[in-house]
């Protein structure tokens, strides 16, 4: 390190603001948070902090920033908990995990191009990921399975405990893989945090006044296209492979699991179709039982038997039950964890949609004027 | 909800709380958190399932049994703050013991054994799924776990260990994903490769050679290492005709030439270089390498399909990724067949029988009518019973009634 023999590395410091050695040193410092807002010296630390959070929210995530000084390793620093203080005014669950993802992203390139493998390991620990000693010399590090389970990222087959090499309790991990690993653990971390962290006083609003509006409209936007992806008509060509596979099966009188009709039923309900308008859509396939059906699909989507919804299973559960056609994934399936996921994700790569959609049948007189 | 309770259903009621009467409380290893615990019956003859039931006390729980001598009784393998609530928001969940059960129904080819053979069976698989996959893979010890014979057709294992009862249960499934095989992807542990080596005459090395874990690397690296070796021994042990089918089964038109050259692949595999060969970058891994055509067939032919099954492990897989799962009391009865919930050491499990050892009643003489033909075979009493009236031991007109096939006199 440039630093070396300091007791503190600032500079360190200010590129993993989440670690508690971090937190003692601002404590330490004697920084009040106060201060932080309303002082004409903190002017670059808070305009710091707006672009993390607003950053979040952009494509490229938050900008990375060198600090070559001191002077800028503090600013970098102190930057992180009045971003903090923003997301607790603005206190919004889809930016706090925005916001958790922009985080933890940066630390991934942080942490990756770290030069001392020491640092990573001492991130990683206090991030709450407690390597451990490799047992063999191809590995970086060892983690305890539960810890790996806890944060791996469920989405990856390579990340599928079934595929690491697994000895007396302990997966075997490379570098690269604990540095996934700390991101993740991060990101779970700040999303924890951030929804817990109590709403700030009138100070914050005062000190961003500017500011929060812009986030707020920002964040509204985002809102607006994100709620745009689901509605509308169902389409079947941004059904994931599972959902195909068992409509497919369903129109071919192909005798479906149980848990494959109850995860399509549940899959169509949450894409906002009422009982009535998921009886409909399986009522496209010829010679389909409507009575037969209803009770079941009435009772899942909680409009029968307590009222209790049901909610879609995700990949892993469709896996351990055999539902998910594992050969059919395709790219998209990779990088989601959940079917409704899969399909917001493809809808956005759609062209519009076509007049007639499928869950609505042509009326009679269009056809007979045709 | 109270149905008309037949002859035999009053019979073992009365057997079933008389063994409670004469034995301790059941359930000694989870005192600790006993009031913690949601409990669940079921009785002979009824149909109800009284269940959200907390006891305070062992004592409650001991009364309980004998006033009431369940069928069949059952407590939460999770940690309640409220155990009699009815929701599971009300009840307030704080932990379950991770379980995996094996039963003769996930064991295949169980179905078509006698009961007997299907409990030796069972045992095999049990005891593969508590050494190689909880112990040596998980890394539990065997002071985190408790074993129990079902009472029935099965297994469980309890992992108590602290770090394990706070798993959710997409966790708990990639652990049971683990011990199934399922998502194992085989290509990130099989890789065709090119080495060239010299040689000549028999010493002559194909270019291409698949390179796979070693028989000793952790976890699935080498169960897949034992799989490929199985399926090789068993293609390699089948008479020849037999063998020409397959080969040709998997390579559609494959000409008489190079069949006769895969044959002969077969022939010369070496056995000692699919286990493990150290590599000059000092690692250890497996190489199968003889013959081009051994080469293509290894292509075709050894996918998920064919390997997993050679190697997975056994577990009824809803059990172990539910985290509110009720299950069977250790000590307790089983109704169908009123043998006991027996807890065991690792180390008792290989010589236990449960048909003598998990026996909860004597000799005494009872005279019962058979109603249904039935083979009995328990606590060394063994006979084909033919429709009519019998005299067996106390233990055999337990199970027969259990099993429904007979009623007293």
């Amino acid at each position: 390190m440039a630093n070396a023999g300091r007791p503190v590395d600032v500079q360190l410091l200010a590129r993993y603001p989440y670690v508690p050695l971090a937190r003692e040193y601002v404590k330490a410092q004697g920084y009040q948070l106060g201060d932080l807002l309303v002082d004409a010296a903190f002017e670059r630390v808070r305009r710091r902090a707006v672009q993390r959070v607003k950053g979040s929210m952009e494509r490229d995530g938050i900008a990375d920033v060198a600090a070559a000084t001191e002077a800028e390793s503090e600013v970098e620093l102190l930057s992180y908990p009045v971003a903090r203080l923003l997301l607790a005014e603005l206190h919004d669950p889809y930016l706090t995990s925005r916001y958790a993802v922009a985080e933890s992203k940066l630390l991934n390139e942080r942490l990756s191009s770290e030069q001392d493998d020491r640092v990573v390991w001492t991130v990683a620990t206090a991030l709450g990921v407690p390597l451990e000693a490799a047992s063999d010399t191809e590995s970086f590090a060892r983690l305890h399975f539960l810890d790996f389970l806890r944060h791996a990222p469920g989405r990856d087959p390579s990340w599928k405990l079934v595929n690491q090499r697994l000895s007396a309790g302990f997966v075997s991990l490379d570098r690269a893989r604990v540095v996934r690993l700390t991101e993740q653990a991060l990101k779970d971390r700040l999303e924890d945090e951030v929804a817990e962290l109590e709403r700030p006083g009138r100070e914050v609003a005062k000190a961003f006044p500017k500011e929060l509006p812009e986030l707020t409209t920002i964040l509204a936007a985002h809102r607006a296209r994100f709620a745009q992806d689901t509605s509308g008509e169902v389409r079947i060509e941004a059904f994931p492979p599972c959902m195909k596979a068992i409509w497919g099966g369903i129109q071919a009188h192909v005798n479906i699991p149980h848990m494959g009709r109850f995860a399509i039923v549940t899959f169509l309900h949450k894409l906002g179709m009422d009982s009535e308008a998921v009886l409909k859509f399986f009522s496209q396939v010829p010679d389909f039982d409507v009575n037969k059906s209803r009770y079941q699909i009435e009772h899942i989507t909680g409009k029968i038997g307590g009222g209790t919804e049901y909610s879609t299973p995700g990949c892993s559960t469709m896996q351990t039950y055999g539902i998910c056609p594992l050969e059919q994934r395709d790219e998209v399936c990779f990088s989601i964890t959940h079917p409704l996921n899969y399909y917001r994700k493809r809808l956005r790569t759609l062209p519009p949609a076509k007049p007639s959609p499928p869950a609505t049948p042509p009326a009679q007189e269009a056809a007979n004027a045709g | 909800m109270q149905d008309e309770l037949r002859p035999q259903d009053v019979w073992l009621s009365e057997r079933f709380a008389d063994y409670y009467r004469r034995n301790p409380t059941p359930m000694p290893a989870v005192v600790e958190r006993f009031r913690e615990r949601e409990f669940g019956f079921l009785f002979h003859g009824q149909k109800f399932f009284l269940r959200h039931v907390g006891m305070p006390t062992p004592r409650e729980l001991r009364q309980f049994m004998i006033q009431r001598a369940p069928a069949h009784a059952y407590y939460s393998t999770a940690f309640y703050q409220d155990p009699n609530a009815k929701t599971m928001v009300e009840k307030g969940w704080r932990g379950a013991e991770l379980i995996f059960d094996l039963d003769a129904d996930h064991v295949p080819g169980a179905e078509k054994l006698g009961y007997r053979a299907q409990l030796e069976k069972v045992k095999d698989h049990f005891l593969r799924l508590v050494e190689d996959f909880v112990m040596r893979d998980f890394g539990f010890a065997e002071k985190d776990l408790l074993l129990t014979f079902s009472g029935g057709r099965g297994y469980h294992c309890h992992v108590l260990h602290g770090r394990a009862l706070g798993l959710n249960s997409a966790e708990r499934r990639e652990i049971v994903d683990f011990v199934t095989g399922t998502g194992l992807q085989l290509n990130a542990f099989i890789r065709p490769m090119t080495l060239r080596t010299k040689g000549f005459g028999r010493f002559q090395k194909a270019d291409n050679t698949v390179v796979i874990p070693a028989d000793d690397e952790p976890g699935w690296g080498g169960r897949i290492n034992e799989a490929i070796r199985l399926h090789l021994a068993a293609l390699k042990a089948l008479p020849a005709e037999k063998k020409d089918d397959v080969l040709r089964m998997n390579f559609n038109g494959i000409t008489k030439a190079r069949l006769l050259t895969l044959q002969k692949d077969l022939d010369h595999l070496d056995e000692d270089r699919i286990r493990g060969v150290r590599f000059p970058d000092g690692t250890r891994r497996g190489i199968v390498d003889v013959g081009v055509e051994i080469y293509k067939y290894m292509e075709r032919t050894l996918t998920f399909d064919t390997l997993v099954p050679l190697a997975k492990g056994e577990t009824d897989e809803p059990v172990t990724s539910d985290v509110k799962r009720l299950i069977r009391l250790p000590g307790s009865l089983h109704g169908k067949s009123g043998l006991r919930v027996v807890t065991l050491d690792l180390d008792d499990i290989r010589g236990f029988d449960p048909l003598a050892d998990a026996v909860a009643f004597g000799t005494e003489p009872i005279r019962i009518r058979v109603e249904k033909p039935a083979n009995v075979d328990v606590a060394g009493f063994q006979a084909d019973l033919p429709v009519g009236e019998a005299t067996v031991p106390e233990a055999a007109a337990v199970m027969l009634m259990c099993r429904g096939a007979a009623v007293p006199i």
